[in-house]
């Protein structure tokens, strides 16, 4: 009896285990990020360092923040056409399109280099915030009337391993998607019928955990400590993300 | 460079036309109309009172303060030192705005065309420092971001178009 203990015991610990646990490893920030605040997996505007970094439709802007209330443009880079979100990983930055991500290298913070293009083989026009930890990105391919027509919208999973090759991996079909984040070993996917959660633990292999407050639409994540800041259609949710596989709705800010 | 030019030419040139054929046409259809705005209306930043989300935009998070943009309108200030009890404290209104970033108690957000600053040191009563002037050049507003559609025409006396909106309306005279 005492051996079937165990053995439930053991299985009931491995299994919270890949969940979703902590990891050193997943801070996209920059040391020298101190003092900048978090934004979004759909923004345009992201700082990393002493440079605020921008996209419109076509190019990504560079600004000098040496002097926090003067910022200068020091650079303009044409990347491409569509553009829609920017997101910082280290020294790179992660540009989306309707058709593409782009890898850009800030090694060089003022002339930021383009690494390489990563294009899903299954979807060929959508809208793409993407995010990246470590050696893997995730990005939402979403298909509707404003993104290329179609009807498969997936999360798109990258090898990053060889920044200038980025692979895809694995995809999950979801029902349309928009902005995504994540905490720990934990995915958060904002989707037209309420939170995703995803198990991250095997990086290259999400696990689906569950669906939370299925009624909101969600646009975009902000995971921030314990609490998930999310944009809905009508205003702010905030979910208690302690246990990061399990968000508990906490208040709707209108 | 000039076959840039040329060809942006021969866009701009093949993507507007006049729809005479469907002057006298009163049926309605799905149209897109201009959003103009008065270049003093578009530098008319002020803190104001908390007011109700309209149309809820992109989400930013510094310290303790979380800030929602509302399209085209501002940020909603939201003090979130206690998640359970998170309330807004404060509008920015800044016109025509979307994006945000906070570095060391400043704030960046476009305004039309230009980039803003804000000394955020008290997160209330957000001061504007600083503005960029025509760091984001206007997309060309003078059609609508869609192809093969119905558009009310341009009206330049009522401003600079900040945007489009779709609506229901009698065939107008333009069509892209």
């Amino acid at each position: 009896m005492k051996y079937l203990l165990h053995i439930f015991l053991l299985t009931a610990v491995s299994l919270l285990s890949m969940q979703c646990t902590k990891t050193d490893a997943a801070d996209s920030s920059f040391a020298n990020n101190a003092g900048t605040g978090t934004g979004g997996s759909t923004a345009r505007f992201t700082i990393v360092g002493n440079y605020l970094y921008t996209v419109d439709k076509q190019h990504l802007k560079v600004f000098s923040l040496s002097n926090l209330a003067d910022p200068v443009l020091k650079n303009t880079v044409s990347v491409g056409f569509e553009i829609e979100t920017i997101y910082p990983f280290k020294d790179k930055l992660f540009i989306g399109s309707t058709s593409v991500v782009y890898i850009f290298s800030i090694i060089n913070p003022e002339t930021p280099e383009k690494l390489s293009t990563a294009i899903s083989p299954n979807v060929l026009r959508r809208c793409d915030p993407v995010i990246a930890r470590d050696t893997v990105a995730y990005a939402t391919l979403r298909t509707n009337s404003a993104c290329g027509g179609g009807t498969q919208s997936i999360l798109a999973v990258y090898d990053i391993r060889n920044i200038a090759n980025p692979i895809q991996k694995t995809f999950r079909n979801l029902q349309e998607p928009y902005g995504l984040g994540f905490a720990d070993t934990c995915l958060y996917v904002a989707t037209k019928t309420g939170l995703s959660v995803y198990s991250i633990a095997t990086e290259y292999n999400p696990e689906y955990l569950r669906n939370v407050r299925p009624q909101e639409w969600v646009y975009d994540v902000i995971p921030y400590g314990n609490t998930l800041i999310a944009w809905a259609k009508d205003g702010v949710i905030l979910f208690d993300i302690t246990n990061k596989g399990n968000p508990i709705f906490i208040t709707k800010i209108i | 460079m000039r076959l840039i030019y040329v060809s942006l030419l021969f866009i701009l040139m093949s993507s507007c036309t006049r729809n005479n054929e469907n002057i006298q046409n009163t049926a309605t259809v799905n149209a897109y109309i201009p959003v103009y705005m008065q270049l003093t209306e578009v530098e008319n930043i002020k803190v104001e009172a908390v007011t109700p989300t309209v149309k809820a935009g992109k989400i930013y998070a510094y310290g303790n303060y979380i800030y929602q943009n509302d399209q085209y309108k501002g940020y909603h200030i939201i003090n979130n030192t206690n998640p359970a009890n998170a309330q807004k404290v404060a509008f920015l209104k800044v016109p025509f705005s979307t994006e945000i970033s906070i570095k060391g108690s400043f704030m960046y957000c476009n305004n039309v065309s230009d980039l803003v600053v804000f000394d955020i040191s008290n997160p209330i009563a957000p001061v504007l420092v600083k503005r960029v002037k025509n760091a984001f050049p206007l997309i060309d507003q003078s059609y609508p971001p869609v192809s093969n559609t119905y558009f009310e025409c341009i009206d330049k006396s009522k401003g600079i178009i900040v945007g489009w909106e779709q609506k229901t309306i009698p065939a107008p005279n333009c069509r892209r």
